[in-house]
């Protein structure tokens, strides 16, 4: 919200910053005086299943920041191309959009494409694989719990009294106000950033589902199209499921897409104070 | 050998039952046989190592709830809420009303906070756990209730705590 806020801006600011973009993007294009190289320290975790008895380690790795892109993922890229061949980590999309590259960087769960190489001359940058996930290999985690969690709230939308045959027939239509009530919810790109940032989904990640999943189950409850409201509330009917929230809101505070999930977990405990129960049953 | 059997046999089930199914012979024994070659400061560990999911909606309910987690929830923020009503007004009414309403409401409060940590923490490593302190925190109530019906009751005893 705050976001689309700051994007308005009158004619003449636009104008201006048009500008300056412009100004900006021709300092660019010209040649970069060849000065001494900026180096900058990368601490990375390492560890191959594939070597028996490999202990899991920090290498460190030296990029000349004048000859590199300025997100952490850059400088992940341009140590694979040039320098280790073997660094394994995921990435797709580069502009963070699809949520390959989530990574613990500088302590933070956060996208890589869209984290910056920090400024402070000797500070390294540290890059972790998601805290409290089994590691496939370096920086890469088995996210199969995390998705057999999303698998388990059905995450698709549900109808009573439809057939077979009627699927496809007619749109479901929504008016505006139910549909403003997705916005914040929908954009979720599925990264594990927050959940594997909650220390209540670090001690019991088998039984809690975490705020990415529980987001994502708020987001088909209030689905105005959606007709298992109920029934999706009557899932997270155990200690576990939901409960184990303490709102700590570290997941909020570490979502790199600026959504709020500790907001609709507390959303949903305010669903099940008074759902009916009833209905759920049938 | 006869420690590891033995911690192995305490442990839950659902891995003995595991076990006792033939094993496939060949395909990876080495995998198979792992855990029974482990040392025994191995084997503890593996006694508190807890179960990875999947967990059944069923399962993670629990056979024994008494009523639904919701419910429960809001009687919790029910006692919470109230406490805040309760303590204040103890300082100005008191007598055995005041004594039982204090004690049960304070006490209720910390057995399911303790709970909560007990839920968090340990009941997935020792599931014991959960048992031993209902035991401990009935005992407890036991001897708050007949501190209140025999005794001064809480009220009093506090303000005999200041005025020392």
């Amino acid at each position: 919200m705050a976001c689309k806020a700051l994007m308005k801006f009158s004619p003449g600011t636009k104008a201006l910053i048009q500008l300056i973009q412009t100004r900006t993007a021709q300092t660019a294009a010209a040649p970069v005086a060849k000065s001494e190289k900026k180096l900058k320290k990368f601490e990375i975790y390492r560890w191959n299943p594939d070597k028996p008895g490999d202990k899991p380690r920090v290498q460190t790795y030296q990029v000349d920041l004048n000859d590199c892109g300025p997100m952490v993922l850059d400088g992940l890229i341009k140590i694979k191309n040039e320098m280790d061949q073997t660094l394994t980590f995921r990435r797709s999309c580069r502009e963070g959009i699809c949520g390959s590259c989530a990574m613990n960087i500088d302590g933070t769960n956060t996208l890589a494409c869209i984290y910056k190489i920090n400024d402070s001359p000797s500070k390294p940058v540290k890059v972790y694989p998601l805290p409290h996930m089994y590691v496939v290999k370096d920086l890469v985690p088995d996210m199969s719990n995390f998705y057999a969690q999303y698998r388990s709230i059905e995450p698709y939308l549900k109808k009573k009294d439809v057939k077979e045959s009627d699927i496809g027939k007619q749109s479901y239509l929504q008016s505006v106000e139910d549909r403003a009530k997705l916005d914040g919810l929908y954009e979720c790109i599925l990264c594990a950033c927050c959940s594997t940032s909650c220390p209540s989904y670090w001690w019991n990640s088998d039984k809690y589902l975490g705020p990415a999943v529980l987001m994502q189950a708020y987001r088909w409850m209030i689905d105005s199209r959606d007709d298992f409201t109920e029934e999706r509330l009557a899932l997270m009917e155990d200690g576990y499921s939901v409960y184990r929230c303490h709102t700590i809101m570290n997941c909020t505070k570490t979502c790199p897409k600026g959504l709020n999930p500790g907001r609709a977990i507390g959303e949903i405990k305010k669903l099940m104070m008074s759902y009916n129960k009833q209905k759920a049953a049938h | 050998m006869a420690t590891i059997t033995l911690l192995r046999t305490c442990s839950r089930g659902s891995r003995l039952l595991l076990q006792m199914r033939p094993q496939p012979t060949l395909v990876s024994s080495d995998i198979v046989s792992k855990p029974f070659t482990a040392s025994p400061a191995l084997a503890t560990i593996e006694y508190f190592r807890a179960r990875r999911g999947p967990f059944t909606p069923e399962e993670k309910r629990g056979k024994s709830h008494i009523m639904m987690a919701s419910t429960h929830w809001k009687v919790e923020r029910f006692v919470a809420v109230s406490m805040i009503g309760i303590m204040p007004a103890a300082l100005f009414i008191q007598g055995s009303t005041m004594d039982h309403l204090l004690t049960t409401f304070v006490y209720l409060h910390g057995f399911w906070g303790i709970d909560g940590v007990l839920k968090d923490y340990l009941v997935k490593f020792v599931p014991w756990v959960g048992k031993l302190w209902y035991l401990l925190a009935i005992i407890g109530f036991a001897g708050l209730v007949n501190f209140n019906f025999n005794d001064v009751g809480v009220c009093k005893a506090i303000q005999m705590l200041w005025s020392l």
